[in-house]
């Protein structure tokens, strides 16, 4: 059989999946060694690698991962301990295991080699106390337990001189609620009129329906001390091992006579009448209405359990490739033009069932793309393990102590976005570890803990994301910046810069303070790519930093990159596409304005002078101005900034189109947008244009 | 245990002290019973009782069921939140009565829903 190359593409991605899970089960572990849920996991992923690579024709693979597994569910059996050379050598395996996966011989087979002894000795050491102890000895991690979560039906009537042998039966169902979810519905009918009642008798009993992983026995042992002079029956009525297709939500009927409750003849007498089922029964007299309501109990908490069930299942369950999504935003985004043209034709044609229309599909348009552009979306802790291995190898190469934190793990961005901040994030935290955080002696000496921590973190705000990276280490020296600046000849030696300023050196070409040249940072490539990368995002990265006490960088960007909200201008016949995120007001020029100015552009904003850039100038458009024009006060890096255009439209969406490679060295447009009449407006890169401006 | 009961026309109000447990049930019953015996329309009031155990709830189950069976109503009214507690606890609020009761309205059924019946549980 010829093996189909999209299953191995798909084993593929699954495997990276899993590794990636793998690498933070991992640096977890190493902090919490008997943490037997990241065992477990650890284990579980070896496993499918193992099991779906030997599927797919990755033997190599396959037979590697095997002694790896091996040894860890020997880990499981408490056989073998979880050390720092055990967590060393499986991360190393995962790497070994990525270059495999790449195929064409991108592992090292030596390393293979030597790798794989390692485990097999691991696995051996693990063997000479009892093997049996392997097997027996393994801990039920909790999502082990979810899958073998039951439902039981509890029926239990104790002794009426239950209290005689100083039991509380309250107690008994208090015990049982501490298992899982739980309902209770107490029978009243033996009750008896208060001249036959013996007031220490007990006659109640109880219907108890019960969701718990914790088993069967877990249950008897609650009732071990009274079962004996109990009625107690314990049936399953739901099993999450059942697939959802082949289990039939029981009907009221069915419950009840499953229970004793109710003859099957009475249920079919009762069915030929068609009256709400349980009010018959209870009509009739068959049987007391709280059996009805235990047996409504049961239906409501198995129909619970079942769709939260199936809502986890569900949730975890669908993969798609992202280039079939990248096609969806495409066609989402036509369609998001299309729409503007049909409201701007019913707007013109002034046909009231035309605009009905045209209302209607702009709000489903908007609503098909909100849920469109939100599939894209990943939670940015996806990649907190990849970054903790990084801080993890470099502190040990580096021979430093360094601890990340990360926080907002949920905070969820576009996939695209994530991917492109993968290199500028790895060159900043490296930097805050190579040229940051100090050694452990050093930061003793200054009376700080020896261990340095770095913190990652990700904050929605608006229609933005800002990324922190903040560590504790020995900041920036603004000296010595100042000073490589001078001798790199980008500031004059008399220049009187901001702290902003100077640390925006950073950002510059070909900069680097770093006194000795080391194979993590320093080689002068560095933040100045960080920055273009990050502005090609269109985002903004910021500097701060005390002496002594640590530097902050904070990256903004924006939540998506195929539609944005934005300002539509126009100079002359064209008009042009401004991202709003960048806009902070507009004001009027006039012509007396640009006297006062005495030819310099500069406009008065409510008595502070505000530079612009007369975009017509720019431009080198034909035509002149109108004597009232409009300047767009954008924010820069905290700088205003003007543009100076003839009118402001309005704001509008717009749909991103790449302007293709000929239009690559074009300064100062980012791309196009279609407009409404079909028309194209050219978006402008705000940072570029006031840079060269 | 202590009891408080007053007459008026056909009514009497049987009012029970602060806690009701296995100790108490049998004077609860007596009380109980003579209170039903002297009146046609019988209010208990609970303001007093913070906590009450699940024999006591049979003694008042059992007195609602006499009741009914003697042509007489029995209510409780001014439950506190340790009382409402135990009846969800021991499994005794429920949706529909007990049919034995017919017309008149079973004490457990969770009226919590409804209005202007803040005073009577």
């Amino acid at each position: 059989m010829v093996m189909n190359e999209q299953h191995k593409e798909a084993f593929r991605e699954e495997a990276y999946e899993l590794l990636a899970e793998l690498e933070s089960a991992l640096l977890e572990l190493e902090e919490n060694p008997d943490n037997q849920e990241m065992i477990g996991r650890t284990f579980r992923a070896m496993h499918t690698i193992k099991g779906s690579g030997a599927m797919f024709g990755f033997t190599d693979i396959a037979e590697f991962t095997h002694e790896v597994e091996t040894v860890y569910d020997k880990v499981r059996g408490g056989l073998v301990s979880v050390d720092k050379s055990l967590i060393d050598s499986t991360l190393k395996s995962c790497d070994l295991i990525r270059a495999m996966l790449g195929g064409a011989g991108g592992a090292d087979e030596a390393e293979i080699r030597r790798l794989k002894d390692v485990f097999m000795n691991m696995a051996r050491s693990g063997t000479e106390d009892s093997p049996e102890k392997a097997k027996t000895g393994s801990a039920s991690s909790p999502s082990e337990n979810r899958s073998s979560e039951k439902t039981y039906r509890i029926r239990f009537k104790p002794a009426q001189d239950i209290y005689l042998t100083g039991t509380d039966p309250i107690l008994l169902l208090n015990e049982l609620r501490e298992l899982g979810e739980c309902r209770v519905v107490a029978h009243l009918n033996e009750i008896p009129p208060l001249d036959e009642l013996n007031p220490e008798f007990c006659y109640t009993y109880w219907d108890i329906i019960l969701t718990t992983s914790r088993g069967d026995n877990a249950i008897r042992d609650v009732f071990i001390f009274v079962e004996e002079d109990s009625e107690l029956r314990i049936d399953v009525i739901d099993e999450s091992s059942l697939p959802f297709d082949q289990v039939e939500q029981k009907k009221l009927g069915h419950i009840l006579v499953e229970r004793g409750d109710l003859t099957a003849e009475d249920m079919v007498k009762v069915l030929e009448s068609r009256k709400l089922f349980g009010e018959l029964v209870v009509e009739k007299g068959l049987a007391e209405p709280s059996k009805i309501e235990a047996a409504l109990v049961e239906q409501q908490q198995v129909r619970e359990v079942r769709q939260r069930r199936q809502t986890t299942e569900t949730a975890s369950s669908i993969r798609v490739p992202s280039d079939k999504l990248d096609t969806l935003v495409n066609l989402v985004g036509e369609l998001v033009t299309v729409q503007a043209r049909l409201t701007q034709t019913a707007a013109f044609r002034n046909d009231p069932h035309l605009t009905l229309i045209a209302e209607e599909v702009e709000r489903l348009t908007s609503e098909l793309r909100d849920s469109t552009l939100n599939i894209r979306m990943m939670p940015f802790g996806s990649t907190f393990g990849k970054f903790k291995r990084l801080v993890r190898d470099l502190s040990d190469d580096l021979g430093k102590e360094v601890e990340m934190i990360t926080e907002g793990a949920s905070t969820e961005l576009d996939k695209t976005v994530i991917e492109r901040l993968n290199d500028p994030l790895v060159h900043i935290i490296r930097n805050s570890i190579d040229h940051g955080i100090e050694s452990p002696e050093v930061r003793e000496a200054h009376g700080k803990p020896r261990h340095g921590t770095v913190r990652l973190m990700a904050e929605h705000s608006g229609d933005c994301v800002f990324i922190t990276i903040q560590d504790d280490g020995a900041g920036l020296d603004k000296d010595a910046i100042r000073a490589k600046a001078i001798e790199r000849r980008l500031i004059s030696e008399t220049a009187e810069l901001s702290e902003k300023e100077l640390f925006g050196l950073i950002f510059a070409p070909g900069f680097s303070t770093a006194k000795k040249i080391t194979g993590v940072s320093g080689r002068g490539v560095g933040m100045d790519v960080v920055k273009q990368a990050i502005e090609a995002l269109r985002g903004a990265i910021e500097i701060s930093s005390r002496k002594g006490e640590g530097t902050t960088i904070t990256i903004r960007l924006p939540l998506t990159l195929a539609i944005i909200e934005s300002l539509l201008v126009k100079i002359g016949n064209d008009r042009y596409v401004l991202p709003l995120s960048f806009v902070e007001e507009c004001v009027v020029l006039t012509g007396r304005d640009i006297e006062a100015a005495h030819g310099k552009d500069l406009a008065n904003v409510r008595g502070h002078m505000v530079p612009y850039v007369p975009l017509r100038k720019r431009f080198e458009l034909k035509g002149d101005a109108p004597d009232i024009q409009q300047v767009v006060i954008t924010s820069i890096d905290g700088e205003r900034v003007g543009l100076l255009v003839d009118t402001v439209i309005g704001e509008h969406q717009t749909v991103i189109k790449s302007l293709g490679k000929v239009y690559h060295n074009v300064h100062g447009i980012s791309g196009a947008t279609i407009l409404g009449d079909g028309t194209v407006a050219l978006i402008l890169d705000i940072p570029q244009l006031v840079k060269w401006g | 245990m202590n009891t408080t009961f007053n007459v008026s026309g056909d009514t009497g109000t049987l009012a029970l002290s602060e806690s009701l447990t296995i100790e108490d049930a049998a004077g609860l019953k007596e009380a109980v019973g003579d209170a039903l015996t002297s009146s046609a329309n019988l209010t208990v009031d609970l303001s007093a009782v913070d906590a009450i155990d699940l024999c006591c709830l049979q003694v008042l189950c059992s007195a609602h069921r006499t009741a009914v069976s003697r042509d007489k109503t029995l209510m409780i009214i001014n439950p506190r939140d340790g009382f409402r507690e135990t009846i969800r606890e021991t499994g005794y609020l429920r949706h529909v009565g007990c049919v034995d009761t017919g017309d008149h309205r079973c004490l457990w059924v969770d009226r919590s829903v409804e209005k202007a019946e803040c005073e009577t549980w």
